[in-house]
């Protein structure tokens, strides 16, 4: 069930409707229907593997609860173990089971060792990373003495299943959404209208800029002989906005959609394009992973201290990095695009002195803060671009393939196609400009705009939404 | 909540009614599939001959060039479940029917439309236009808006195309063939062949075999009930895509449909690999053209002739 559906739109009326309607002040029922709508909308999708859905929550729930029983900290950590084997085992077995398969049959094979490769041939369960990730941020918070276990089922249950961001995050920490469970919600009109707001610009994000952006995408990556270095090279940049407007439009539906049901998700995306440096960019860039690596994956490497070694440091965020990057897929073209942003980290981390002219760039504008504004994010983009290339390729041989292809003479000539794109990306880039300088969550923020400008600013972004829908495009990232 | 709720109904209702009225219009105007309905409900009682089948009898079979009072209902990717629904529905209301017109090409036996209703939508044309309830779900919106099933885009698009005088939004002419006055050249025929029969491989799928045969089984059992004739005919391939069919598959097809033919004591015409037809006589490397349907049809003209006589 796709966000920009006719289904969804009236699978979420009704439980709209129940909810505030018939529930309103039942807080136990509330819960209750958010879990049935949830489990209802991801078994839409296959009920089959709602079953992961559900061994993974009741994993957590009960060995969150042993967890904080435990006395002694041997006992503690057996059980999160129990909770790691589980959620990690599923992760595997679904996500990256054949990509390990392949990957040692063509060792093998480089070494001259013929073996079989008739592997199993695994369906990816749909939202599996982030449900899982959720999961574990819960029993790992618990272990630390972060988090005090549920006894509520329901809630917990609710929790992890949450439909607006089920599928394909923000990846939630429980500290965060799981209290919301268990306090009474009130309808706050503000509230409400600003979630709408935000569902209709993910929805802008979605179909115009992602969906549009897709389809020419999809021309230039499936036959990239035909094109210039320079048409390439668009396709890139084409890429990256269909990437940005697709997750980060889910993520603006997610967070719009709980807002209409009285909950706050954590923000994802913050203007990440106008980062001036490439921590910048994974400060602004799906912020719930990359928090969550941050919290669980590189202070662990650190052992949960302040390291000074450097080079301990580098190292730490290579390693996070990677795995982030085979978060995203059972590739090793991902894999790569992961390292690449952690080697992108070091000259930052070697010489500090480079961050320190990156601050927001305010009125009055001078000419060489400007200019330096505009170097470093050309700079960020360039190597953004570069790895994304590796993001987009089917395989490794396809990457490097394309790169020949984009850095050729032709690079320089102008492009053949696709330029009647640019303006209209300049023009929504302007809007996510004037927005993130007015320190607005989302640039649909314009709740003190008069009233005939917001009202044709909605009538317009709804009809272009309505009539550009035609693609019908699944989320980029539902396939993470 | 409630006055926010006012307030997005207020906003919603213009939008609301805007649908309604693309809606409304995609339903008065004309559609391949509702001319196609209207034009053989229109002369029921007459038909002599019916031609069904997918594109290639679409553009293969042109009625001109048949004696007999003859409509082409075939269309593209129409596989043997939408003609049988067709024939049960229709065939009790023809008297005068002597010939039904059978394609069977090299992806028929492998291929049903309906499984790739991502491609084709069929399913939701016929219960639009034929009320089938076949194959699709009741929740689906696809089964009761049009706008829904064509988009928001197409639906306006067409609808701009239509009243600019641009296009009468129906692709056949008034027997239902659909013909094509161009011609490839030598190149782009070998291009499209490989093209085309590359396709067709890909999407052909060796476990509908059964299913498709049955299915051609029960089409030629209820034509035998009615007292109908069903000529099977294979039309011509240019050579570029004979030589991308696979060779086990393209004689399942023959074996399967001449053993069939034999059964039931009804002709089977195999032209695929005829050396009649050349280059202009292609519209691509897997149909015919104007002229291709010419020949073609005064061919099988004279065939149903013979059995008439």
């Amino acid at each position: 069930m796709l966000y920009n559906t006719f289904e969804f739109g009236a699978f979420y009326l009704l439980v709209f409707a129940l909810y505030w309607f018939v529930f309103q002040g039942r807080l136990k029922w509330q819960n209750l229907l958010i879990l049935g709508a949830s489990y209802f909308f991801y078994g839409w999708w296959d009920w089959r593997f709602l079953s992961l859905v559900v061994i993974s929550s009741l994993t957590d729930f009960y060995t969150g609860i042993q967890i904080q029983k435990a006395e002694d900290k041997g006992k503690k950590k057996a059980w999160l173990a129990i909770s790691l084997v589980v959620n990690i085992g599923l992760l595997g077995f679904f996500k990256y089971y054949g990509f390990f398969v392949d990957s040692f049959i063509e060792m093998f094979r480089a070494f001259g060792y013929e073996m079989s490769d008739r592997t199993l041939r695994i369906i990816l369960p749909v939202g599996i990373s982030f449900y899982t990730f959720q999961t574990l941020s819960y029993s790992i918070d618990i272990y630390r003495g972060r988090l005090k276990a549920s006894n509520d089922l329901v809630s917990f249950l609710a929790f992890v299943s949450f439909f607006p961001q089920l599928i394909a995050g923000p990846i939630e920490r429980a500290s965060n959404l799981m209290p919301q469970f268990h306090k009474g919600r009130k309808f706050d009109p503000q509230k409400a209208k600003d979630g709408l707001r935000q569902i209709l610009w993910g929805l802008f994000k979605k179909v115009l800029v992602a969906d549009t952006l897709g389809e020419v995408v999809g021309w230039i990556i499936s036959d990239p002989e035909s094109y210039s270095g320079a048409v390439l090279l668009m396709g890139v940049l084409f890429f990256a906005f269909q990437l940005y407007g697709d997750f980060s439009g889910y993520s603006d539906i997610a967070i719009g959609t709980a807002r209409l049901l009285g909950f706050n998700l954590m923000r994802n995306f913050n203007y990440p394009y106008f980062a001036r440096d490439i921590l910048d960019f994974w400060r602004r860039w799906h912020i719930s992973l990359t928090t969550w690596f941050r919290d669980y994956v590189f202070l662990s490497l650190s052992g949960g201290k302040m390291i000074t070694n450097k080079w301990k440091v580098i190292r730490n965020y290579i390693i996070t990095f990677t795995i982030s990057g085979l978060w995203h897929g059972a590739n090793w073209t991902f894999v790569i695009w992961g390292f690449l942003h952690g080697l992108y980290h070091i000259p930052y981390l070697l010489f500090p002195k480079l961050r320190s002219n990156v601050q927001q760039t305010r009125p009055p504008f001078t000419v060489k803060g400007t200019l330096t504004a505009i170097l470093q994010m050309g700079i960020t983009w360039a190597l953004n671009l570069f790895a994304l290339v590796f993001f987009m390729s089917p395989n490794v041989k396809y990457a490097f393939f394309y790169f020949s292809k984009m850095f050729s003479s032709s690079l320089f000539q102008m492009p053949e196609r696709f330029l009647r794109k640019l303006p209209w990306l300049i023009i929504f880039m302007a809007m996510e400009w004037v927005q993130m300088y007015n320190k607005k969550k989302h640039p649909m923020q314009v709740g003190k705009w008069p009233v005939w400008v917001r009202w044709t600013l909605y009538y317009g972004f709804a009809l272009a939404i309505l009539y550009f829908n035609y693609e019908r495009r699944a989320f980029i990232y539902f396939q993470f | 909540m409630r006055s926010i709720i006012i307030r997005f109904a207020l906003f919603a209702l213009p939008i609301i009614l805007l649908l309604g009225g693309l809606e409304y219009l995609q339903r008065e105007l004309p559609h391949d599939y509702k001319q196609k309905r209207e034009l053989l409900e229109a002369g029921l009682g007459d038909w002599e001959c019916l031609v069904l089948g997918s594109s290639h009898s679409y553009l293969a079979v042109n009625p001109e060039y048949l004696d007999l009072k003859s409509f082409n209902l075939a269309y593209t990717a129409q596989t043997f479940t939408f003609d049988y629904f067709l024939l049960e529905k229709y065939l009790e209301q023809m008297p005068s029917l002597k010939y039904i017109i059978y394609p069977i090409s090299y992806p028929s036996y492998g291929s049903e439309a309906y499984l790739f209703d991502g491609i084709y939508n069929k399913t939701y044309y016929f219960k639009h236009f034929f009320g089938s309830n076949a194959f699709t779900k009741w929740y689906e919106p696809e089964n009761y808006s049009l706008v829904s099933l064509l988009t928001v885009k197409r639906s306006v698009d067409r609808s701009m195309r239509y009243f600019k005088g641009q296009d009468t939004l129906v692709e056949f002419n008034k027997d239902g063939w659909y013909f094509w006055d161009d011609s490839m050249t030598t190149a782009q025929l070998i291009n499209n062949g490989i093209q085309s029969g590359t396709y067709h491989n890909q999407f052909y799928d060796e476990s509908l075999h059964s299913h498709n045969v049955a299915l051609l089984d029960s089409i030629i059992s209820v034509c035998k009930k009615f007292d109908v004739i069903p000529v099977l005919v294979s039309t011509p391939m240019h050579k570029s895509y004979q030589k991308e069919m696979k060779k086990s598959r393209y004689d399942f097809m023959v074996n399967t449909t001449d053993s069939l033919a034999r059964v039931n004591d009804i002709p089977y015409l195999n032209l695929t690999e005829s050396p009649d037809y050349e280059r202009a006589d292609f519209m691509d490397a897997n149909h015919l053209g104007k002229e291709g349907a010419r020949k073609f049809t005064s061919y099988l003209n004279g065939v149903i002739m013979n059995i008439e006589n």
